[in-house]
């Protein structure tokens, strides 16, 4: 990425250019097997879907403080064209992470290191990814301190983690006819209404990743807290639950959290029209070995980077799709001056980009 | 639509997607092959020179001996493939291990798997006709099958008359009984009336929008309210589920749900010739009292003894089809 800058008597201007897409969705796994997705792969994927800034959890899996994170962060840098904010984990096991620890090598990579060429402004410095649901309040209040302290955004998932173990259906009557674990749509209220009351308690910023109901999407708009925003992945306004009778037991539709009801769905789209909820790609890439198991250990999926905006522009429009998937994530990661013009992207289902881009496999088959 | 003679669906997932004239079919030629097990000679020359592949990735006993020896008596190869647990834990996926069979070329697939929906990733790879011997907590149509054909039997009805006018209340944990989906499934496609009775714990969320069923949190009144009941099918409950807190003790199901011989007795106050049915194996002293499993009314071993002409109907069936499809080009 090229930045012009103009000398005037006092300071050095910077005038950032446009950048595109911003998704605060993707995961990425660090150590990697040779099977799995690189940084490399995540940055093309990036480029060919018009994502310009992408938020990447690198601290989930390795301990935190180690040189292979400190690599991990490295590896994010240098992508000319495409921002990729590494993602601080701030828990371990069931406490808090050794924080500062693992806020350095990730200061380094976003700011000072050779490649990185954008700067995170001061409102918001890092950006602490929940892997999964905290329920623990008191650990959540802590990290919520922490993160208020540090000027961290915090991405949470939207769920109770007991109550969403193991689902991968919503109850009701889809997951009952096919006898698959399913989760309450109340887990999202749940979870949603824990992170809402910490993040009033604490004053911490918080986006809320994967809403996937009607009513964790209301209570988000209803809460009147502008420090918390909430987002849903682009499968989630694309499929309903539904497409698990019309292809049953089809690994490829397993997605965490579950697809939604047909109802929620609908509501999600209108919360995404409404600019009540953002829009993220929920990206993951996951090798063959994990998606041919038996439907309910199979690792569930994402809709892949490079596939996000195409898919989704024609339920969107270009308008709500830049809106969604570009200003709004780029003003949560606290950037308010960078200029958002996403690019045009090439509409149709025809062509899914890469190997592993289930979801527009999917959509290409139910659409015949 | 059913051709003569032949099954709509070239295989058995589950009872789902079966008709009238397919649960019909199965149950006739089940009828026959009862008449041949209680020949001196109990086998069949039908399916020689098949090969049947019974894949049993969790711990069966009476539904795996039973499928053997269905295949066994009509003269089939047996190929027997067992395995606790997952298959990645041996670091195969299980369509690794399923083409790894297919390549042994069978023409009948028996899968038993603890994950719903299993069958359905075998038909991926595999060529063969696929028999649904019990998936995850999804269906077994099998034992609903041998359920309905000893309730006929007892009934002294014939297939095609059905079911009709015969109530049925099945009790249980029904959100993890594939034996009870599959049962409210084909129970009513046969005419009868079905009721679930359970601990509000044990029924799924969106029960009455799926089956055509009368449910109840409480057992007597399901048992004891309304048309008389003609059967009690009592579900096994697996204890290690208390341990997620869907019951209390054992002795808290016992008293608020077991088939206890003093509720037994309000049933058969009401009709008695009421059947007591268990797919097993039986918790005695849980689900249901010895004296009640014991008694004149129990049918539970006549079930087992069904289960094996069920079972042959369905390889037979299945085979045929298969062999069909095979000529066809549509296999």
């Amino acid at each position: 990425m090229t930045t012009a800058t103009t000398k005037t008597s006092t300071a050095t201007a910077v005038t950032p250019p446009a950048i595109g897409y911003c998704d605060l969705g993707a995961s990425i796994r660090f150590p990697r097997a040779p099977d799995e997705e690189s940084v490399k792969d995540l940055v093309r994927a990036a480029r060919r879907g018009g994502v310009s800034t992408v938020v990447v959890d690198v601290s989930g899996q390795p301990p935190v403080d180690n040189a292979r994170f400190q690599a991990a962060c490295a590896a994010l840098q240098g992508h000319d064209g495409v921002r990729v904010v590494p993602a601080v984990c701030p828990v371990q096991g069931g406490g808090l992470a050794d924080v500062a620890s693992v806020e350095r090598p990730a200061a380094w990579a976003t700011r000072e290191a050779p490649g990185s060429s954008w700067l995170v402004p001061d409102e918001v410095r890092f950006v602490y990814k929940l892997p999964a649901p905290v329920d623990d309040a008191v650990l959540l209040r802590r990290v919520a301190e922490t993160a208020r302290a540090r000027h961290a955004l915090v991405v949470a998932p939207s769920v109770d983690g007991a109550l969403a173990a193991g689902a991968v259906a919503v109850e009701g009557a889809v997951a009952t006819r096919l006898g698959l674990p399913a989760l309450p749509e109340a887990a999202e209220v749940l979870g949603i209404g824990r992170i809402l009351t910490i993040a009033k308690l604490t004053g911490a910023r918080f986006h809320v990743a994967g809403i996937f109901t009607a009513a964790g999407a209301a209570l988000l708009a209803s809460s009147g807290n502008d420090r918390v925003t909430g987002s849903v992945f682009a499968s989630h306004l694309l499929l309903d639950e539904t497409a698990l009778l019309a292809r049953r037991y089809d690994t490829r539709l397993l997605r965490r959290p579950p697809l939604p009801t047909s109802s929620s769905r609908l509501a999600l789209i209108a919360a995404v029209k409404e600019g009540t909820l953002l829009v993220s790609s929920g990206h993951a890439h996951v090798p063959r070995r994990e998606r041919d198991l038996e439907p309910v250990r199979a690792t569930p999926g994402g809709t892949a980077l490079a596939s996000t905006a195409r898919l989704l522009r024609p339920l969107l429009g270009d308008d709500v799709l830049a809106r969604s998937f570009g200003v709004l994530p780029t003003r949560c990661l606290g950037d308010t001056t960078t200029p958002v013009r996403p690019p045009p992207v090439p509409p149709g289902l025809d062509a899914p980009s890469t190997d592993d881009d289930d979801l527009a496999r999917c959509l290409q088959e139910f659409s015949r | 639509m059913t051709t003569k003679g032949v099954l709509s669906l070239p295989h058995l997932m589950g009872i789902e997607g079966l008709t009238r004239d397919d649960a019909t079919l199965l149950l006739d030629t089940a009828r026959s092959f009862i008449e041949v097990n209680t020949r001196q000679l109990k086998k069949v020359p039908a399916l020689r020179g098949r090969l049947v592949a019974l894949m049993f990735f969790e711990n069966s006993t009476r539904t795996r001996l039973s499928f053997e020896l269905a295949a066994k008596r009509l003269s089939a190869d047996t190929l027997s493939f067992s395995s606790s647990g997952s298959s990645v834990s041996k670091g195969e996926t299980l369509l690794d291990t399923a083409a790894n069979i297919e390549a042994m070329k069978p023409d009948l697939v028996v899968v038993r798997h603890e994950a719903s929906g299993a069958p359905w990733m075998l038909e991926r790879v595999m060529s063969g006709a696929i028999a649904n011997a019990g998936d995850g907590n999804h269906e077994h149509p099998t034992q609903a099958l041998l359920d309905a054909m000893t309730l006929l039997h007892r009934s002294q009805r014939q297939p095609k008359d059905g079911l009709a006018g015969k109530t049925v209340c099945i009790v249980g944990d029904i959100s993890r009984s594939r034996v009870a989906r599959s049962n409210m499934l084909l129970l009513p496609l046969l005419g009868a009336k079905v009721r679930v009775a359970g601990p509000a714990t044990m029924l799924p969320a969106g029960l009455r929008d799926v089956y055509d069923v009368e449910v109840f949190d409480d057992v007597d009144e399901a048992l004891c309210s309304g048309a008389p009941v003609d059967a009690v099918m009592m579900l096994r409950i697996q204890k290690e589920r208390a341990a997620r807190a869907v019951m209390g003790s054992d002795d808290d199901y016992a008293v608020g749900y077991g088939l206890t011989k003093d509720r037994f007795a309000r049933v058969l106050a009401r009709n008695d010739a009421a059947l007591v049915m268990h797919p097993g194996p039986m918790n005695r002293g849980v689900e249901i009292d010895a004296e009640v499993a014991d008694s004149p009314h129990s049918v539970i071993l006549e079930q087992t003894e069904t289960g094996v002409a069920v079972r042959m109907a369905v390889l037979y069936l299945l085979a045929l089809g298969h062999s069909r499809g095979v000529e066809g080009g549509a296999a």
